[in-house]
């Protein structure tokens, strides 16, 4: 297993580099190409501005050199491990680790490392919070869809998951924005925004008059939950046995009620960056779940007709333990699979949420730079998502190899 | 061995949930303890239905409830109700299936899949009682027990595998082992091992087994009784010798006479007696007399194809899969030599190599007289005609986009034969007729006929170009025991009344005693034994040659 | 005498799927329906006008472009085609895009339609009383007339009480007639669904055939490219080509292909690397057949079915692809888009819910169509069918 998770990280490199190359080309082929006039264009700025940054950019990348020059010029910028430039552009001394210098952003006058920074770990957390939802809620769908298969509910959440996977993400954020978020309908959740301003100097947790008050906040949430998993699993009728639905509905419950019973003074930063945090989410998440569970539908089904579930059967093993023991073990895998193009459409999702939702990350960020024809930041941009999802592939290897033996033991 | 029967089977009838002819009707039979029924047929007779539906595995929504009474001696209730069957199965009730790689579970252990039969079957054993007990198994059917039981099941061999379920399935002591077909999937040897196994273990613990299997030669090696299949029905039922020997039923007598060895002997070319025994005498002599009998078709001398094995971060060759290993190989005019080998000698990159599909490695390969190794495709060309061959998987042999017609006339017209599409579709046409096809085949599509419809097509498809030599890959080996008969006989009339020299691949010794005037054993790439048919089936040299004969029940 | 055996299996196979399928190919038909004739139902110009002079005009049909000559004509040919089963699917598809073709170019010599058209001049016409009769089409407003003789006309819920203006589903925030632009919009979402996706399938199965055919180093550089371009995701490289190229129609639709050709290349290459395999194809090579007929009439043909399929799809995804970069405001400028207008439906403060409804609507139908129809073609195809067909 070593031996595979080793090659796939080296082969991370040429394809790091590779990514380099097509964007460069794509630079490089524009009309205008790639030349202090390209770059300085469009910028409201004075004629000896424009010269002097005109004459800077011609130093610092040397645009007037050939193009495989300029490439490993603005590669050697880029890259954290390189040569340091001096004043006039010429490389000094050794290779070193150094930052990556990605320029400056011409709308924000800063330097794109800053803006970076900054924006990079709020569309990470949408994608962090948005994967687990995601792998769970399809999970739940589908397992529920394949033990009742034929069964209405297995045909009307097959169509209902296909709409929504059609469905754009435009369309639903739009229409939740439209109807959960705006005056004219029901104004349960925010139109838009991270926090709202108070509340990034509220404290942490909500602000309760009593710790006593405090307390509940968690006690009662868990209590509805554990309550109702607990009556789930007693119950006789079938439908009603599902633990995750009724660990949800729980979950709901409990919410509710320390809405209305527990005093609240203001809600704090955590509840407040989670209620903003609500209709983004959803609107990243559905389409995932959608696939996905169509996915582990059809999964779980081709191997419930497997031989080695036969095999389980004749052996004596209980309905239940088949389903979760062998089937959805062995369903797993081509969910795991399936992560590599999950992650590049997340990734591409969160352009059109945070477009819609006004929320500085780095999809919005890439949409404005390209509205302005801001181009050191759109190609930064384009380098670190695709090292991004490089990343979630390799953590995506390393779960395929831990979960199938046969790649664990093969080298 | 008692008198009172373990299973009472009575009128049990399965039909498709859907359909109306029942797939099995009104079977009955009994098993007594410690006795082994063979249940023999072939290919759509239901018998692997039969085996599933006495433990309820057969799919709800596919089939309707079987119908009829199925009863195990102390345990009230009919086994063919669902509830019932719940709690026989693995207990009472076990069952091994046919290919164990895809009957184990691939992402657990095979120690926790045997466990696994404990954990619901014998719940007063602690994890480490549950433990001692897998490993006393995993012994019991001659396995490393520490080794095997944490491995996975893609890290042992087929025969491994296979004692790995049997073990899983006696684990929990039942009293009666289904066994669907167990050895069907493995070579020849190992299946005598297994035999062998099952039989010593039925022993040991006073089971009863009710054996299904298509192959009659694993009946006599089995089973006490036998009960005949066919299309559904149980149409003949009696001890071993009573059922081989003796006969009753017509479809009984037909399976035993498609055996090979029961085949009436082949017809012998003018090779071998100087005089044809075929239809047209004067044809035969004709093609006898044109041909000098020395003629060399295919010389073959030393021949080397290596596989490196690639390891490590960096793929470096650390060593090489030695597929042949210096194989030596000489058919003459008229000849059928008979490529003897079971699964990792050799033989498939043997036919490669011999059709120019594989590169060598090292060695000399010679057809009709011209040294072919390693030459470019195009050199190949005009060797292509007079070289075909037919593969073993009827269902990947032939283009499915393609009509037979056009199948059969476009190598046809590339090596131009026949002077006109016409001529050529004429031709087609007599060859499908000659082998037994219907007259619209040509205007028909592949998936329109059965396996051995369409193993015919590629015969036709193969003999249209005239070869002189056609290499048959294990032919008939996916094929049932009546239908083997009549392709073997075809090609020995073939052999003939053309000249034709085969390269016949195959694993089933009693084939080689009919069909080959010579015979190659291969194992392992390298060729341990050769010699004319009748010496090395009579007079086996080299230990393996022995195995394989023995396990083939040609020794005993 | 059983005739063309496969092609019958197919399509019963599809036609046996039911209402889902039938919907998605109803759908379809309609659409392309509404962007062949988009000129004739929703144009200022009217058909035939009769003057208070008795002369007539044909307004209209003055301002043809070839392109609409080539939607109409091609609407014809597939109506035509598509009843016309005794020659085969793919010879049908030739001819259909040859006449299409032809009529481009000679429409592009002939007809001259003036470049800047005042979209108000007959109704004006028609107020001050010149016009004696006039035959408009049924939604008498083109996609770019902003009605300014109207005043303002911006954000007007559909079928609001105004006394001289009917728009059954409102107007944009420019002014313009919602319905109008989105049937011409249809134009925009078929032909950059196709053309992206045809692009996509050409590179694609090219490398992807190269690679399971030859294998080697070409299949170790293929696999890269593969990778480099499914790593980055496919809006920030489409973000990466808009800010650096300008916008154009045909540009949008090799820039969407573009994006797109990894999947077709990896499905074709895994066909093609089973393929060499397989019994018939080394059969084939062992009978002598020629290079070319091993490729193309024995590989080829049994590696479409995913393709199919993956094309299905790929359609779905193209026309999302263009409708995303329109809603970011990144798509073509001044065409109607379905996007473009689903993005106004928020802007102000009031929820414009005609906007995120129709034009979001029409995408989401599409879309389902085209996804529908894989997964059709996805279960008609499967394998294990073909194995035991009889």
């Amino acid at each position: 297993m070593l031996g595979y998770l080793l090659r796939r990280l080296l082969w991370l490199v040429p394809t790091l580099l590779g990514i380099t190359v097509v964007v460069f080309v794509v630079m490089a082929a524009a009309p205008g190409g790639i030349s202090a006039a390209t770059l300085v264009e469009g910028q409201n700025l004075e004629p000896e501005a424009k010269q002097a940054l005109t004459e800077y950019y011609n130093r610092l990348y040397g645009l007037d050199q050939p193009l495989t020059v300029q490439y490993l010029r603005w590669l050697n910028h880029i890259s954290p491990l390189g040569w340091e430039s001096d004043e006039s552009g010429a490389l000094t001394g050794w290779p070193t680790f150094k930052t990556p210098d990605l320029g400056v952003s011409f709308r924000y006058g800063r330097p794109v490392a800053d803006l970076l920074a900054e924006r990079v770990p709020v569309t990470v957390l949408l994608n962090l919070l948005s994967a687990p939802i995601i792998y769970l809620g399809a999970i739940a769908i589908g397992v529920a869809a394949a033990a009742r298969r034929g069964s209405r509910f297995d045909h009307l959440s097959s169509l209902l998951l296909l709409v929504l996977w059609s469905a754009p993400p435009m369309l639903v954020g739009v229409l939740l924005i439209g109807f959960f978020a705006s005056a004219e309908y029901w104004h349960w959740f925010p139109t838009g925004g991270l926090s709202t301003r108070e509340a990034l100097d509220a404290p942490f947790w909500p602000v309760t008059p009593s710790f006593g008050a405090w307390l509940l906040l968690f006690v009662l949430p868990l209590a509805t939950t554990g309550l109702f998993v607990a009556a789930a699993r007693r119950s006789k009728r079938a439908g009603l046995r599902h633990p995750v639905v009724a660990g949800l509905v729980g979950l709901a419950v409990g919410f509710l009620l320390v809405r209305v019973t527990v005093p609240i003074l203001a809600p704090g930063f955590l509840f407040d960056r989670i209620w903003h945090l609500i209709l983004p989410v959803v609107t990243l998440s559905y389409g995932g779940i959608a696939f996905l569970a169509k996915l582990t539908r059809a999964s779980l089904l081709e191997h419930l007709a497997a031989d080695f579930t036969r095999t389980a059967r004749a052996k004596g093993v209980p309905e239940q333990v088949v389903l979760w023991r062998h089937v959805f073990r062995n369903s797993l895998l081509p969910l795991i699979t399936v992560t590599a193009s999950l992650l590049p459409s997340l990734i591409a999702g969160s352009v059109i949420v945070e477009t819609l939702f006004s929320i500085d990350g780095m999809g919005r960020l890439a949409v404005e730079a390209v509205q302005t024809r801001d181009r050191e930041l759109v190609l930064s941009l384009t380098l670190i998502s695709g090292l991004l999802t490089l990343i979630g592939y390799l953590v995506a290897d390393i779960a395929y190899a831990v979960a199938d033996p046969r790649v664990r033991y093969e080298g | 061995m008692t008198l009172d029967p373990l299973l009472t089977v009575e009128g049990l009838t399965i039909t498709l949930a859907n359909g109306t002819e029942p797939l099995v009707s009104d079977l009955t039979f009994s098993i007594a303890a410690g006795e082994t029924l063979a249940l023999v047929g072939e290919s759509g007779s239901g018998k692997s239905l039969t085996a599933q539906a006495l433990l309820g595995l057969l799919p709800t929504g596919v089939f309707a409830p079987a119908l009829g009474q199925a009863t195990l001696s102390g345990i009230s209730g009919n086994l063919l109700v669902p509830d019932v069957a719940a709690r026989v199965r693995g207990a009472h009730v076990a069952m091994i299936f046919q290919e164990p790689m895809s009957a184990l579970n691939p992402v657990m252990t095979v120690g926790a899949q045997i466990a696994e039969v404990l954990e619901f079957h014998a719940p007063h054993l602690s994890p480490l009682g549950r433990q001692a007990a897998v490993a006393a198994a995993l012994t019991e059917v001659q396995l490393d027990a520490e080794r095997i039981a944490a491995s996975y099941p893609h890290q042992l061999s087929g025969g491994q595998r296979q004692r790995a379920m049997i073990a899983m399935a006696l684990v929990a002591q039942p009293k009666l082992l289904i066994a669907d077909e167990p050895t069907t999937a493995l070579d020849v040897t190992v299946q005598a091992e297994i035999l062998q196994l099952l039989r010593t273990l039925q022993r040991h613990h006073a089971m009863a087994m009710l054996f299904i299997t298509h192959d009659l030669d694993v009946v006599a090696q089995v089973a006490d009784r036998v009960a005949v299949m066919q299309a559904g029905r149980i149409v003949e039922m009696g001890t071993v010798a009573e059922v081989t020997q003796a006969p009753k039923h017509p479809y009984t007598r037909r399976l035993w006479a498609a055996q090979p060895r029961h085949l009436p002997p082949r017809p012998k070319g003018c090779r071998q007696t100087g005089m044809s025994t075929s239809a047209s005498p004067n044809e035969a002599d004709t093609a006898c007399a044109a041909v000098p009998s020395d003629a060399s078709i295919l010389d073959a001398r030393n021949l080397r194809v290596y596989f490196p094995i690639q390891r490590g971060v960096l793929r470096r060759t650390v060593g090489y899969v030695k597929a042949l290993d210096g194989v030596d190989l000489t058919i003459r005019r008229g000849e059928v030599v008979a490529v003897v080998g079971e699964s990792g000698s050799g033989k498939s990159t043997l036919v490669r190599a011999v059709l120019g599909l594989q590169p060598l490695t090292a060695g000399t390969l010679s057809l009709f007289g011209t040294p072919m190794q390693n030459r470019p495709r195009h050199a190949w060309q005009p060797v292509r005609r007079r070289v075909q061959v037919v593969f073993q998987d009827p269902f990947a042999s032939l283009n499915p986009k393609r009509r037979i017609g056009a199948l059969i006339t476009e190598p046809m017209a590339v090596h131009r034969i026949g002077v006109d599409d016409a001529d050529r579709w004429q031709r087609a046409q007599a060859w499908v007729t000659a082998l037994g096809l219907p007259a619209e085949t040509l205007q028909r599509y592949p998936h329109e006929f059965s396996g051995g419809q369409r193993q015919r097509i590629a015969i036709a498809k193969a003999l249209a170009l005239e070869p002189e030599l056609l290499v048959c890959d294990e032919i008939t080996s996916a094929l049932d025991v009546t239908l083997q008969a009549e392709i073997l006989q075809r090609l020995a009339h073939l052999v003939v009344e053309r000249g034709l020299s085969l390269l016949f691949i195959t694993h089933n010794m009693a084939v080689v005693e009919y069909l080959a005037d010579r015979v190659v054993v291969l194992y392992r790439g390298k060729v341990v034994e050769s010699g004319e048919t009748a010496t090395v089936l009579n007079r086996p040299e080299h230990p393996y040659t022995q195995q394989l004969l023995t396990a083939a029940g040609f020794n005993r | 005498m059983k005739g063309d055996v496969t092609h019958n299996t197919l399509l019963r196979r599809i036609a046996g799927m039911g209402g889902a399928v039938r919907f998605a190919l109803v759908w379809l038909g309609l659409l392309a329906t509404v962007a062949a004739w988009a000129p004739l139902l929703a144009n200022s110009l009217p058909l035939w006008v009769e003057r208070a002079d008795g002369r007539w005009a044909f307004p209209l049909f003055a301002q043809f472009t070839a392109e609409d000559v080539a939607w109409w004509v091609g609407w014809w040919s597939a109506v035509v085609l598509l009843r016309w089963r005794r020659i085969s699917a793919a010879r049908r598809l030739v001819i259909g895009l040859g006449v299409v073709a032809l009529t481009w170019g000679i429409a592009s010599a002939l007809l001259k339609p003036s470049p800047l058209v005042v979209y108000d001049t007959w109704r004006q016409a028609e107020r001050a009383g010149e016009v004696r009769h006039a035959l408009w089409a049924p939604i008498p407003y083109s996609p770019k007339d902003y009605l300014r003789d109207y005043g303002v006309t911006a954000l007007e819920p559909p079928l609001a009480a105004i006394p001289e203006r009917w728009h059954w589903l409102g107007t944009d925030d420019q002014g313009g007639d919602v319905a109008s632009r989105m049937i011409h919009a249809s134009r925009i979402a078929l032909s950059i669904g196709f053309i992206a996706t045809g692009v996509a399938l050409v590179i694609g199965v090219t490398i992807g055939a190269a690679m399971g055919y030859f294998a080697g180093w070409i299949d170790l550089i293929g696999m890269r490219l593969v990778e480099i371009f499914e790593a980055v995701p496919t809006l920030f490289l489409l973000l990466t080509f808009v800010a650096f190229f300008e916008r154009s129609l045909p540009l949008m639709m090799v820039i969407i292909g573009l994006t797109a050709w990894p999947g077709y290349a990896r499905y074709t290459r895994a066909e093609f690397l089973r393929l060499r395999g397989i019994e018939f194809v080394q059969g084939a090579i062992a009978s002598g057949l020629p290079m070319r007929s091993v490729l193309f009439r024995h590989m080829l043909p049994n590696a479409v079915a995913p393709l199919a399929v993956a094309a299905a799809f790929g359609v779905a995804s193209a026309i999302l692809a263009e409708a995303t970069l329109s809603f970011l405001g990144l798509g073509l400028v001044d065409e109607p888009s379905w996007g473009q207008m689903l993005n106004q439906a928020v802007k102000s403060a009031a929820f414009n819910w005609w906007l995120a409804l129709f034009p979001g609507g029409a995408i989401l139908m599409t879309v389902l169509a085209y996804n529908l129809l894989g997964e059709a073609l996805r279960d008609a195809l499967d394998p294990r069918l073909e194995r035991n067909g009889r």
